[in-house]
């Protein structure tokens, strides 16, 4: 085994490897979960990452590793973007429909981070699972008009074991039980629930007048030391921030990856173009840009795609130029994109909920998760318990409603967005589509001369049920919890681009080549080297957080891949 | 009633090169021992400094809570407008600690050590970050392929040539005024001057003014963490956090003084002020909400 850490700058791991196994492109939960499965194997991996770095000895075994250079810093990480893809640079586009003209922004458009960790490092690291009828929808609900509801081409009983391995890895908290909903779990949770927020308090009130159930949120924050990493201590910062202490498991499965001595990984190398031989069925590279915009390549048996269901469909169509793309007789590659549809209730409250404290969220419910088929209780999501942390943000916020002078200091000091906000997000689910989809901008151009991804998505009658029904639900569990003001947030329209950044689907799994892009195992159906590890392959979108069932998923496909 | 704006005198005292200049991005007054970085470049001349603090302090006036001017916003302008011209831009700060704040001890409290500053650490940057913050800085043409998508992007002149021509912009609103400068324009009638700039540039400057007001105070601006406190925020608070561990009983207890898990006394928050009140009312009713009392 070569030394570890690595000296080499931008590349970590055991750097005298030079004939991979596996090549994974994208460092974040699914990249991370796939290399450590693929090294339990015995296979030597690369894996291809296109951001920076900043998680100090990620692969220097000494006790105290890794040293995450995140802190508690407003404008580095939320207003300039730190580890966020640079819109600048790197836009991407939008449009709701075809109808729309060839797009109707150009800019940010539901940007994850690019950063060793990927979006995993920014995430308040909610992991709740999904529930048993999530796999089989498509049988349950039936054919519902300009949706593609499917189902997975595995169950939750086949998930499970891969369920508790995330978490035992990752570290997860939370309280076995204490969902009425839950899917059956084989063990409990790795640790106990952590320290609830205020705000959980307060809103736990009104959520038991309404006759809901409350619950901690399940989260990859440490309540205990866990792992030789420390408890959290609820510093506030921790949705849109990596964590100062590193008691979040965003990188776990990646440093025991790179501590086996069988990964190297390239940051800042940003895949380009898969090389295919003349078959058109294996892929023999992949062709990167490196850390000073130099095109290089890596070659690996075996490829696996981990750079989001966005980026990833990108590289298909980039490495088929002229093309359908990369994997797609079916004609499905990059269809039914699914965001999570997010119904937000704001209350104000005569509180201080002092946000900048907390885990960000730490408790939820599931009741509107609702019911396939009955028609009272739909099928939203997960409740998220939520307020705002931020103080550039809040104070910008009520600038940009044109108040200066004195009466913008009333609002910078009464913080009605802000500390005095207690917000419910509902993740819910959202239908897929094929008309929902990414293809590339036809014109529109990264810094590098590439074309960007185009994001073409409207909302299904489907889930603006959901909304109807249970958002008014939401104005009144505010009530009941002492909100003196509560309203729903607009939802996105007049092409604007959708709120939620839990982006699933594009590369759909299934049994049947024709009407899906990969198979059971993750596998794409046109190519026998190629995987797709992230949350591409989810036929559906669940009504939960979707990042511990891809980890889950990424598991089981290395372990099947590795044989 | 409050004062709602500095003496001209002191404001003068406040922007002019003996006193911004002289005054440390962060003085600490915690564990620390304070700073030890090196001066960070500017890009104002002393006109120009003058000139856009008088916007600030318009912007966000002072008098019972710290104002732009008090919290020194205008400084932290100058050193992003000047980051470039460091041997490390100061654009994102290292960390991951300030030093404003203690190591836990060993029952998950603190304890009397604190971590160096390392906010005062400033980050290299990737070739993308650097790409991405020169075309905001010099504009779209500064950087190969910065146009690239003109014109579905219209092309940008950069905040440098905005700040210098709004300058410019500001000073001839008040000299059409019968004013010296815009610093000589009495407070209330000094927003109408920024009619006089490019509308990219009045969305920049409220935007740069309240983010120099509350970043963190390396950036060059929130004196002292002065607007933080003055607003009942937090700020930074690792490595010590706001809930603390103690590993011999397996519990987590709250900071007392900052807790998590109960409303705190210190700063309990209550009733929006009447004007905030009236616009929230107006929101929700806009919205469809309900007011419930």
């Amino acid at each position: 085994m070569t030394a570890l850490p690595s000296r080499v700058p931008g590349v970590l791991g055991n750097t005298s490897l030079s004939r991979f196994d596996a090549v994974i492109i994208g460092s974040g939960a699914g990249g991370g979960a796939t290399a450590l499965a693929l090294t339990e194997a015995g296979l030597n991996v690369c894996v291809l990452e296109a951001g920076p770095n900043y998680f100090q000895g990620l692969d220097d075994p000494a006790p105290g590793n890794p040293k995450p250079l995140f802190a508690n810093d407003e404008l580095a990480m939320s207003s300039r973007k730190l580890i966020h893809q640079q819109a600048r640079v790197e836009p991407r586009t939008f449009r709701p429909s075809e109808a729309d003209g060839k797009r109707t922004v150009i800019g940010e458009v539901n940007s994850l981070p690019k950063t060793v960790g990927g979006a995993w490092v920014h995430a308040d690291m909610k992991v709740p699972r999904f529930q048993e009828f999530d796999f089989r929808l498509g049988s349950e609900l039936g054919d519902i008009p300009g949706a593609a509801f499917a189902d997975w081409p595995l169950s939750y009983a086949e998930l499970e074991p891969f369920y508790a391995e995330a978490e035992r890895i990752g570290g997860a908290q939370g309280l076995a039980g204490a969902d009425p909903f839950e899917a059956w779990r084989s063990g409990p949770y790795p640790m106990p629930p952590g320290a609830p927020m205020f705000l959980s308090e307060v809103l736990s009130v009104g959520t038991r007048a309404l006759g809901l159930t409350a619950y901690p949120y399940p989260g990859l924050q440490n309540s205990r030391p866990y792992g030789g990493q420390p408890a959290c201590n609820d510093c506030g910062f921790c949705s849109g921030y990596g964590c100062s202490i590193n008691a979040k498991g965003s990188v776990n499965h990646l440093r025991r990856a790179l501590l086996s001595g069988r990964v190297q990984l390239r940051s800042e190398c940003a895949a380009v173009r898969l090389v295919t031989d003349a078959t058109g069925r294996t892929i023999t590279q992949v062709e990167y840009l490196d850390p000073e915009g130099h095109l290089d390549n890596v070659a690996g048996d075996q490829i696996f795609l981990a750079a989001s269901p966005i980026e990833s469909v990108r590289l298909c169509l980039l490495s088929d130029p002229g093309g359908p793309g990369l994997g797609n007789s079916s004609g499905q590659l990059g269809r039914n994109l699914m965001f999570h549809h997010q119904t937000i209730s704001p209350g104000v409250y005569p509180i201080n909920f002092h946000g900048e404290r907390g885990k960000s969220v730490s408790a939820g419910f599931s009741d509107w998760r609702g019911v396939p088929n009955d028609p009272d209780r739909p099928l939203g999501g997960i409740v998220e318990f939520g307020t705002n942390s931020e103080k550039i943000a809040d104070a910008i916020q009520y600038a940009e409603l044109g108040f200066r002078g004195e009466e913008l200091k009333s609002f910078l000091r009464s913080s009605p967005f802000g500390s005095h906000i207690a917000v419910l997000i509902m993740q819910g689910e959202d239908a897929p589509q094929s008309t929902n989809r990414i293809d590339l901008d036809p014109e529109v151009r990264d810094i590098n001369g590439l074309p960007v991804p185009r994001i073409t998505y409207q909302p299904h009658a489907f889930e603006l049920r959901a909304r109807e029904v249970y958002g008014p639900k939401m104005i009144e569990l505010h009530g009941a919890s002492g909100a003196q003001f509560a309203f729903i947030s607009p939802m996105y329209d007049g092409g604007k681009t959708p709120t939620g950044r839990h982006i699933m689907g594009t590369l759909r799994m299934g049994t049947d080549p024709r009407l899906s892009v990969v198979d059971a195992n993750c596998r794409f159906h046109d190519i026998g080297n190629l995987y797709s590890v992230d949350a591409a392959p989810f036929p559906t979108s669940s009504g939960y957080n979707p990042t511990l069932t891809l980890q889950a998923l990424a598991i089981r496909t290395a372990r099947a891949a590795a044989g | 009633m409050l004062d709602l704006s500095l003496k001209r005198r002191t404001f003068l005292r406040i922007v002019t090169a003996g006193g911004v200049v002289a005054i440390a991005p962060w003085s600490s007054g915690c564990g620390n021992a304070g700073s030890t970085a090196e001066p960070l470049a500017r890009f104002f001349t002393a006109g120009e400094t003058t000139t856009f603090a008088a916007l600030a302090e318009a912007i966000v006036p002072e008098g019972g809570t710290v104002g732009a001017l008090g919290s020194n916003a205008i400084q932290f302008i100058d050193f992003f407008l000047a980051a470039f011209d460091n041997d490390l831009p100061p654009i994102y700060a290292r960390g991951p600690f300030s030093g404003r704040q203690p190591f836990p001890g060993e029952d998950g409290g603190p304890s009397s050590a604190f971590p160096e500053n390392e906010f005062e650490v400033w980050r290299p940057l990737s070739r993308l970050q650097e790409l991405s913050m020169r075309i905001e800085l010099y504009g779209s043409a500064s950087v190969l392929n910065g146009d690239i998508n003109a014109p579905l992007v219209p092309t940008s002149p950069g905040l440098r040539s905005l700040y210098r021509e709004a300058a410019k912009a500001l000073d001839a609103w008040a000299q059409a005024h019968d004013f010296a400068d815009l610093a000589a324009v009495p407070l209330g009638q000094r927003l109408a001057a920024i009619d006089a700039t490019p509308t990219e540039f009045r969305t920049e400057f409220v935007k740069h003014v309240l983010q120099g007001m509350f970043a963190a105070p390396e950036y060059g601006g929130n004196q002292d963490g002065v607007a933080w406190r003055d607003y009942q925020y937090d700020g930074d608070s690792q490595p010590i956090g706001h809930t603390f561990y103690d590993p011999a009983t397996e519990s987590e207890r709250d900071n007392p003084e900052k807790p998590n898990q109960i409303r705190d006394p210190r700063w309990p928050g209550g009733p929006l002020e009447p004007s905030v009140e009236s616009f929230i009312a107006t929101i929700t009713l806009v919205q469809g909400g309900t007011r419930f009392y």
